[in-house]
């Protein structure tokens, strides 16, 4: 009995050690999570913005690719989300949920498609006008896939 | 046997639209120039989309949704059994795959209305 109260500081103090870094790690994960979804999030309006103003305009091929090259990003970005959220150590807790960490990847079907599968090719198109159905399915689907950001944002708040 | 097509090696790493004669690189082009002769010679053809920057839902819908108008495919066994798609970006293949079962269905009710 008394051998045990004699190493039971020590096993007090590596105890409290490991809870103290796993909390640490764990909010260090959330940290990061929810900076890539600030920047995943900026990412989706700025490309509302310019797909808007790509389809109010007359064509151009840069800006073409540009919207191609965002929409690849934005994807990229939010892949991420649960890997980020996956502890690397079995014993650690996940910062979130990996089904709470998950982007639909048919609401970032639905951006591209509201942006890429109509009026995106033609060089001799006219610009769509401010009223144009395409233009409010752009900002829809966008929105949905920034609602859908946002509840990877929540689920990260510590 | 099994042919793969590397859209971003075979050809380029910057899918344009849906036409040939609106944009380079197309889907019309892609479709027409690799992955019919492909298809045509008897072998699967796996189309693999990693690589390149991105693709416009004209480009994918022109390439999944025009091969099953042009082979007059009308069934998903029979899609499978000619095509598969690889990628690592899911939404790539769910979109892709989405024409496919798009226009499938047309052709199922076109034969229904005929």
């Amino acid at each position: 009995m008394s051998e045990i109260l004699k190493i039971l500081p020590s096993l007090l103090v590596v105890g409290g050690w490991m809870i103290v870094y796993q909390l640490q790690a764990l909010q260090a994960r959330r940290k990061v999570l929810r900076e890539e979804v600030e920047k995943a999030r900026a990412a989706v309006l700025t490309l509302n913005g310019d797909a808007l103003r790509f389809h109010m305009s007359a064509h151009s091929i840069a800006d073409r690719l540009a919207l191609v090259a965002a929409l690849t990003d934005i994807e990229r970005r939010c892949e991420l989300f649960p890997q980020i959220s996956v502890a690397r150590r079995t014993w650690l807790p996940d910062a979130v949920p990996t089904n709470k960490a998950k982007v639909d990847s048919a609401l970032i079907v639905n951006v591209r498609q509201a942006i890429t599968l109509n009026h995106f090719d033609d060089e001799s198109a006219a610009p769509l006008s401010v009223g144009s159905t395409q233009l409010e399915e752009i900002t829809a689907a966008c929105t949905a896939l920034v609602r859908s950001v946002d509840g990877v944002m929540v689920a990260a708040l510590d | 046997m099994t042919t793969t097509l590397h859209v971003a090696q075979q050809f380029s790493k910057f899918p344009g639209g849906r036409y040939r004669r609106i944009s380079e690189f197309s889907g019309e082009e892609f479709r027409e120039r690799l992955l019919e002769p492909a298809l045509r010679s008897g072998e699967k053809v796996t189309v693999d989309l990693d690589g390149v920057a991105g693709y416009g839902s004209s480009f994918l819908e022109e390439v999944f949704g025009g091969i099953v108008r042009t082979m007059r495919w009308i069934s998903r066994e029979q899609v499978n059994s000619h095509i598969a798609i690889e990628t690592n970006r899911e939404s790539w293949r769910l979109e892709a795959n989405e024409y496919i079962d798009d226009e499938l269905k047309r052709s199922e009710a076109r034969k229904v209305s005929a």
